[in-house]
């Protein structure tokens, strides 16, 4: 479909009046580092994601191939808790979240037609406040002390008296500093949708993946505040002797178990608090990449937009109050355990509502099987799996047979790989000629996809029936007679297939930068603003704001049967596309046009407005680092005053002090 | 008109209003002022001053011993209620900030809620924490 | 009310910039971007203190239950607290003076209301100081009783916040003292009142379940409530 007449006239009344704004060509390694552009933020969250992504993927294959014989000694049980911390912990903070902020870096700028988002250095700063939490964790290996206590980190297993060493801490300071980068990249996405929408895009018109942003943002938001508290209570426990997930110590001078008053559970509230709407923290994004992926290549409007956007909304909603169903097992009682099952039910009906969407979008569409709508199509497929497993736990008797087992690990990565993975590879696939100039191979891409496919599948599969076995969950061995070796084997297998289905990935796009085709702005007959502008867009995005008129505005410029001369003389436009009408693209508003008149106006006025660069923000988040490194290698110390601060920390504070001066007095553009 | 100059657009309580409905905001509703000026936020300042004395007095009050606690929070509402109204303009401010902030408190406070009717009630304890010796009638931990 | 600001609204609906800075582009929604951040983010600092609050309520009673003295009501010095809320509350009430002064372009009184607020916040946080010291010295640390550990991490987590509004604060004075304050510029004042007086409200909060509300009444009130509460849910969850 890619042959479909570029919008060439369409770039609007725009391209003749604005002058094009100089732009210096920087290119070099200190224009990347103190880059405030969406879109070289967005790649290099794109570059970090990815580098973290094949690491949680290596330390998935060293957990599957201990698993691949029973009793195995291939790691240490020890290293094996490291290993599948890490890996929960990578792939949820270091590569998943981040891989959608790339793309919402990228991207959400260009489809609501604005030239950078609205805090462009706290922008840069999130950036690199994720970086040096990463890098955090990373250290965590050097120091031969990884986190060993599972991604949720129940207390009291992380507390001084079971993990003496510092592996939790560097856990709890890296995602301390990483749930900053989040909240902050968060706000910024909120009021960059909230107020730099092109004019006539009103929040109806906002393109699906926009909303999911919007939606997501507001989560973490709301979501990381809980995270944080509950990381800051468990080190004041490890740091400063108090005890708030500490029921009991033993006392070693009388020999007598003590109380201590702190409640364990609590830690487990807190965490699901955050944890739960981080579930769709993490596929929201995704269904909002699909839902703008299945409409283009079935060249059908998404069918149920409205609903589809109500139904993201009340999933995030009743996100909130689905967390105790983590905690089924906890002993709770009847009535929570009712109440959150009741909601757990509930929350499914949305996710339904969005798979009978795409469904419905497919259905009677001219479906056109590109690599990233096989992706997508596979994440419909596969997610529901994910989703009635997910089901199944919302019912707590079943939830205590599967809690802690490999169902669950099973039910998780059919959501997590299934849904987030699949469709970060489909967006990969959809907006890597946006981002390079350069189109995927699709021979190669096919093969990508069925070898992933098939390799998801065999890896994943089996794991329902060794949970059903009785295989527990972050077991690192099992013995001989246990009969559990079998989907073992098969799992370990396909887990190889699958990091070798990354390689095909990963030649693909080595080759296809080089020698790629070249892609033009609107490579898919796309439907949306992003497909407007040269690719890879120039660093001012739109030369000419765009005026909106229409859900689908390209899809309206380039198919809306028009007479007479210009839009706005026609009361309603007609826009049929593959024969099917697509409604009724309405006269912009008075108040749009304005409003467009008004912005090209400052665009005359001051050529195109850009900001500068500055090294402010990573100042910034260097003062973050060091304060958090500090906690972690808490000596030398230096007193000030009544207290006694770890250097690095006292540091960090001044960098931090100096990086927000810094950064508050220097004019913004 | 020079403040404000970005969005939110202060219209102070018009004629036709009644009296505000918020507690203990009642009598400083200002009828025949465009928008609140000093005096306004004085005589908020003022009541909310009085608020606070009279939750200090009812504390050492003994015969409202038993509706102490309910009497607190309404009085605790009412002043946070007067600072974000009046102080933080969200009453005369755009009604957008309004759900941005409501919003986020609605969310805490169901949140919270739950958690705390878990935590208090619980039907079956986790975990007994002793009871020391010197609590005279002191009941098994909550739930039982 | 609701109908003039609805209509104040339609009609500056995108008119953002009407007034003030001329070289803003026009935001979608009328509101300026930081505005909009700053509400953002108190909406999400609400998340913040509501988990550090439930904290302290769900440990609430424990150092009683323990019987690790020192508890609450043998500490809890409430005239001296009230003072100190008292003091928060009114410097409220100078940084929203502060604000109407910049908003009419009085510099002298946008310094002496900014100098007052800021002062206001240092005695807050000195009878913070003292108070803490005075607790440690009665044998109430961090380490002694969840009573201990909770109270301490929850004012101080507040007394921080007060701490970076006031450092704000003195930034603003002294940037209007160099004349870099101006009347157009009162957005800058006005955020730092929109977290100075989020501090304030937290601290409404705290002090009534912190300092106020004693632990007997609120355990039976709570209880109570919650029993009530628990059998509506089950009510409910009976229907699925």
């Amino acid at each position: 479909m890619a042959s479909v007449a570029q919008p060439a006239g369409h770039a609007g009344p725009a391209t003749q009046t604005v002058a094009r704004p100089a732009t210096k060509k920087n290119i070099g390694f200190w224009s990347w580092i103190t880059t405030v552009d969406h879109k070289r933020i967005g790649l290099l969250y794109g570059i970090t994601a990815f580098a973290y992504l094949l690491i949680g993927g290596i330390e998935a294959l060293v957990i599957r191939s201990q698993l691949i014989a029973p009793n195995n000694d291939l790691v240490s049980l020890e290293k094996y808790n490291q290993f599948f911390t890490m890996h929960g912990t990578t792939m949820i903070f270091l590569a998943v979240m981040p891989l959608s902020s790339a793309f919402f870096n990228f991207i959400i700028p260009l489809q609501i037609g604005a030239r950078d988002v609205a805090f462009p250095r706290l922008n840069a700063f999130s950036y690199w406040v994720f970086f040096f939490g990463g890098l955090i964790l990373s250290l965590s290996w050097l120091a031969n002390a990884a986190p060993n206590q599972g991604w949720y980190g129940y207390a009291p297993l992380t507390e001084k008296g079971f993990n003496i060493g510092r592996n939790v801490d560097f856990w709890a300071l890296g995602l301390q500093v990483l749930g900053i980068a989040s909240i902050a990249a968060s706000l910024n996405f909120i009021i960059t949708i909230l107020n730099m929408r092109a004019p006539g895009m009103t929040l109806m018109r906002m393109p699906l993946f926009t909303w999911t942003t919007l939606i997501t943002s507001i989560l973490i938001v709301m979501a990381f505040p809980a995270i944080t508290i509950a990381l800051a209570l468990l080190s004041f426990d490890r740091f400063a002797g108090t005890s708030f997930y500490i029921p009991y110590i033993y006392d070693e001078a009388t020999r007598q178990v003590v109380a201590r008053g702190g409640d364990p559970l609590l830690w487990q509230h807190l965490f699901w608090i955050f944890g739960h709407p981080e579930v769709y923290i993490l596929i929201l994004p995704a269904f909002g990449i699909v839902s703008e992926i299945i409409p283009v290549f079935s060249r059908k409007p998404l069918f149920g937009y409205a609903v589809m956007v109500y139904a993201t909304a009340t999933i995030a909603f009743l996100g909130f109050g689905v967390w105790v169903h983590h905690m089924f097992t906890t002993g709770l009682g009847p009535t929570p355990n009712a109440v959150f099952a009741a909601s757990t039910m509930l929350i499914a009906v949305p996710t339904g509502v969005k798979i009978l969407n795409w469904t419905s979008t497919m259905w009677g569409g001219q479906l056109n099987f590109t690599t990233p709508m096989l992706f997508s199509t596979a994440l419909v497929s596969q997610f529901v799996i994910g989703g009635i497993s997910g089901v199944m736990h919302g019912s707590p008797p079943i939830d205590s047979q599967h809690n802690d087992s490999y169902f669950v690990v099973a039910h998780f990565h059919y959501v997590l790989f299934g849904g987030s993975i699949f469709a970060l590879l489909a967006g990969t696939y959809y907006w890597f000629p946006k981002f390079s100039g350069r189109m995927l191979d699709e021979r190669l891409g096919k093969w990508h996809f069925w070898v992933t496919f098939a390799a998801f599948n065999i890896t994943f599969f089996p794991m329902h029936f060794l949970g059903l076995e009785g295989m527990p969950r972050r077991y690192g061995t099992y013995g001989e007679g246990s009969g559990l070796q079998l989907w073992h084997v098969v799992s370990s297998v396909g887990s190889y297939l699958l990091g070798f289905s990354f390689l095909i990935f990963m030649y693909n796009v080595a080759v296809s930068l080089q020698r790629g085709k070249k892609a033009g702005n609107d490579p898919w007959d796309g439907a949306t603003l992003e497909w407007t502008i040269p690719s890879p867009p120039p660093v001012y995005n739109f030369a000419t704001v765009p005026v909106v008129r229409h859900r689908d505005p390209l899809w309206e410029e380039k198919y809306a049967k028009y007479e007479g001369e210009g839009h706005a003389e026609e009361e309603t436009l007609e826009t049929t596309i593959a024969g099917i009408k697509i409604g009724e693209g309405q006269v912009p508003d008075e108040d749009a046009l304005e409003q467009a008149e008004r912005r090209a106006a400052a665009d005359d006025e001051h050529n195109i407005h850009l900001p500068n660069p500055s090294y402010w923000p990573l100042v910034t988040a260097l003062g973050v680092f060091l304060a958090a490194f500090g906690l972690i290698f808490s000596y030398p110390r230096i007193p000030i005053g009544a207290l006694d601060l770890p250097l690095y920390t006292a540091a960090g504070l001044l960098v931090l002090v100096a990086g927000v001066y810094g950064w508050s007095l220097e004019p913004a553009s | 008109m020079a403040h404000q100059a970005h969005g939110g657009s202060y219209v102070g309580p018009v004629e036709s209003q009644g009296p505000g409905t918020k507690p203990g905001t009642d009598h400083e509703v200002d009828n025949h002022e465009h928008h609140p000026g000093a005096r306004t936020y004085v005589e908020v300042a003022v009541v909310l001053a009085i608020i606070t004395a009279v939750e200090v007095a009812i504390y050492y009050i003994e015969a409202l011993e038993s509706i102490l606690v309910p009497l607190l929070i309404v009085l605790s509402i009412a002043k946070f209620v007067a600072v974000v109204g009046y102080f933080m303009h969200l009453k005369f401010d755009d009604r957008r900030f309004r759900f941005m902030f409501i919003g986020g408190l609605v969310i805490t406070f169901s949140v919270f809620i739950g958690l705390l009717a878990m935590q208090t009630f619980k039907e079956f304890a986790t975990y007994d924490i002793p009871i020391p010796a010197h609590r005279e009638g002191a009941e098994e931990p909550a739930g039982h | 009310m609701a109908t003039a600001v609805e209509l104040e609204r339609a009609h500056g609906a995108g008119h953002g910039d009407d007034h003030g800075h001329a070289d803003h582009p026009p935001t979608s929604t009328g509101l300026d971007h930081r505005k909009l951040l700053m509400w953002a983010f108190l909406a999400s600092d609400c998340m913040f203190f509501g988990s550090l609050i439930a904290t302290y309520m769900i440990y609430r009673g424990r150092a009683e239950d323990l019987g690790f003295a020192p508890f609450p009501s043998e500490i809890l010095d409430i005239p001296y607290t009230s003072l100190s809320a008292f003091v928060l509350l009114m410097s409220s009430l100078t940084m929203v003076l502060a604000l109407a002064a910049i908003q009419k372009g009085d510099h002298r009184g946008l310094r002496i209301w900014l100098a007052a607020t800021a002062l206001l916040g240092a005695i807050f946080l000195g009878g913070q100081y003292f108070e803490f010291t005075e607790f440690y010295h009665e044998g109430l640390s961090l380490q002694t009783n969840m009573f201990g550990a909770s109270f301490f991490v929850l004012t101080g987590f507040h007394g921080a916040h007060v701490t970076i509004g006031v450092i704000w604060l003195l930034t603003l004075l002294f940037l209007s003292l160099r004349g870099g304050v101006k009347q157009e510029d009162s957005l800058d004042v006005e955020l730092a009142g929109l977290y100075w007086h989020f501090v304030d409200i937290v601290w409404i909060v705290i002090f009534t379940l912190v300092y106020l509300i004693p632990y007997d009444e609120v355990t039976e009130t709570q209880t109570g409530a919650f029993t009530y509460l628990a059998g509506i849910l089950r009510g409910v969850a009976s229907i699925f």
